[in-house]
């Protein structure tokens, strides 16, 4: 017995050298990939760098920020990104809880029907982004013929101020509600069944079963689907990018797209750094706020 | 007792009906695509819509006699295939060590690993871009491969840990027993008994790495286009071909048409992180 423990003792030490060996890679990669570009701008941030004059480059302090902040662009921005985000985030919540529940029900070709649902989500956006394109233009697009066909006012979609933002979110919609209706239902098939058995003897309404077991129940899946959906809508950028540019004029530039156009276009690497900085910031806020009013933590980390 | 049943039966028919109906919906803007890809150039842009039309394969002719599209096919290929191997090679270890060992803060490790994830694209990419830029390494596929691992690496550690998870404790200890290494057991039990998960997880990164525009359209120059960065260039090309845009799109989406039957299963699993398993 002794004997025994002591070999196991021996293997365990062994065992912990060749964790290290076998996580090394993955940490430093990941490291690489994420400290050295998050000090780079912070590096950045705090510089007058202008790709177009790299020689002028300086230490500017905290100016970049104040830029930012009492620069009317940024916060129209910033409004535009909430809209967007918010606006297709809860939708798709509301599609997925609905389509979600008609997919609790038994009926044939279930499974074909979820199969294809997935098209919209792996295809690839700026394909689609184009065909959404075609259908939206005003005079030759398919949706304003229909719109138009059914008795109803065509749209300017895209090309229009006020349309745009609520175009890209039909398109949004269109690619990630079927991530949330795959989420929500296979999150209520695994549901226990004997809450469900008592409210039916109960008599309860469907309603009610909805409200007070279902949903309760099914909180923390939610707030799983709300987190990751909400953080990768605040960083859309192909579909944005592909049918507006942020136009027309800014009407839909979002907080990405403006860090992108600012490093990219204006080649300005300080001040894109700076709203990198910001942008990471109000990620983490977000998401720190929605993990601890979820317990999201408790049911990713088990 | 027996109308209770009637009406269960009527409501799984609505439901059916009104499933397939959002399918359909859903599923019309690729529809579109499709069609439009086999119209002629007047019929593509008829008003009313043509639906019922003489079918032409010139917009794939077209497509296919490209020279651009043809090398940014390969070189999609190329860079979303070398950099999975890459992750895959770097991931699936460090998945291992993650699930089947312990060590001190490995929780907050995992979270790290999860957070990483989180964080916005063009923070990562302008830095990369600047040290390629010093490096003369813009416009390459290496840049692009080693800027697709971020795509996925963290992805693949949290999905493979779960996947892991589920092989038993016992077949390990006893392989042990027999005199098995660590490594020994990883690659002769756990990897063989996680094959479906490697793949579905490998197909949902190649996907991901096939679809990316964001990196590819500032990093990839006349060498190493990829399809996207090509077929968004293709809307000033063509301005209004639609047929020709059309199908270009849909030689793009084929993958994703290919592999949908396969991810389906561990679909949400891969894109929630693990976090919830079908």
């Amino acid at each position: 017995m002794k004997h025994e423990g002591k070999g196991m003792i021996k293997k365990i030490s062994q065992r912990r050298k060749i964790v290290y060996y076998l996580l090394l890679p993955s940490i430093i990669t990941l490291i690489i990939f994420t400290l050295f570009p998050f000090f780079y701008n912070l590096w950045a941030s705090v510089q007058n760098y202008d790709l177009i004059y790299p020689n002028q480059r300086h230490f500017i302090g905290i100016n970049n920020f104040i830029k930012a902040i009492t620069n009317e662009e940024f916060w129209s921005t910033l409004k535009t990104t909430l809209y967007f985000s918010g606006l297709g985030v809860i939708l798709q919540l509301l599609i997925g809880l609905g389509v979600g529940l008609l997919f609790g029900r038994e009926f044939k070709g279930k499974n074909i029907l979820r199969t294809l649902l997935i098209l919209p989500m792996v295809a690839m956006p700026v394909a689609t982004a184009y065909i959404w394109r075609i259908m939206f233009s005003p005079s030759l697009g398919i949706i304003n013929y229909i719109l138009q066909k059914i008795g109803l006012q065509g749209s300017e979609w895209i090309a229009g101020y006020n349309s745009v933002i609520p175009s890209l979110v039909v398109v949004d919609t269109w690619q990630w509600s079927p991530f949330m209706i795959l989420i929500i239902s296979s999150g209520l098939m695994s549901l226990p069944k004997e809450p469900y058995e008592a409210a039916k003897i109960e008599g309860a309404t469907g309603f009610q079963t909805l409200k007070n077991i279902t949903l309760p129940l099914l909180k923390p899946i939610l707030s799983i689907a709300f987190v990751f959906r909400l953080i990768d809508s605040f960083r859309t950028f192909d579909i944005i990018y592909s049918l507006t540019g942020g136009g027309p004029g800014h009407a839909s530039e979002t907080l990405n797209i403006n860090i992108y156009l600012n490093a990219f276009r204006n080649l300005d690497i300080g001040y894109s750094g700076a709203l990198v900085i910001i942008f990471l910031f109000i990620i983490n806020i977000i998401t720190m706020f929605v993990i601890r009013r979820t317990g999201f933590e408790e049911s990713i980390l088990k | 007792m027996r109308s209770w049943k009637g009406i269960e039966i009527l409501k799984n028919r609505i439901a059916f009906i009104v499933v397939l109906a959002i399918v359909i919906i859903m599923l019309f803007p690729i529809i579109w695509m499709v069609t439009t890809s086999f119209k002629n150039s007047v019929d593509s842009m008829s008003i009313p819509p043509k639906w019922f039309f003489q079918p032409t394969t010139e917009n794939y002719e077209s497509i296919l006699k490209n020279q651009d599209f043809i090398n940014a096919f390969k070189n999609s290929l190329l860079v979303a295939g070398i950099s999975l191997a890459i992750v895959l090679i770097i991931g699936l270890p460090g998945a291992y060590a993650l699930e089947r060992f312990n060590f001190k803060r490995k929780k907050d490790l995992a979270f790290w690993i999860l957070s990483t994830r989180m964080a916005p694209p063009i923070g990562v990419l302008l830095p990369f871009y600047l040290m390629f830029r010093r490096f003369n390494l813009t416009d390459t596929r290496i840049s692009l491969i080693l800027m697709h691992i971020t795509i996925n690496l963290a992805l693949t550690i949290w999905v493979m840990r779960g996947f892991f998870r589920e092989i038993p404790y016992e077949l390990e200890e006893s392989a042990q027993i027999d005199g098995c290494s660590t490594l020994g057991s990883f690659f002769k039990i756990i990897l063989p008994l996680s094959i479906n998960g490697i793949i579905s997880t490998a197909i949902l990164g190649f996907i991901f790495s096939w679809n990316d525009f964001i990196f590819a359209s500032v990093l990839a120059g006349g060498n190493s286009r990829t399809l996207p960065v090509v077929v968004a260039r293709f809307i000033g090309y063509y301005e209004i071909k639609w047929g020709e845009l059309s199908a270009g799109g849909v030689v793009a989406i084929i993958p994703a048409i290919i592999f949908i039957g396969f991810v389906q299963k561990y679909l949400v699993r891969g894109l929630t992180f693990g976090a919830l398993k079908e």
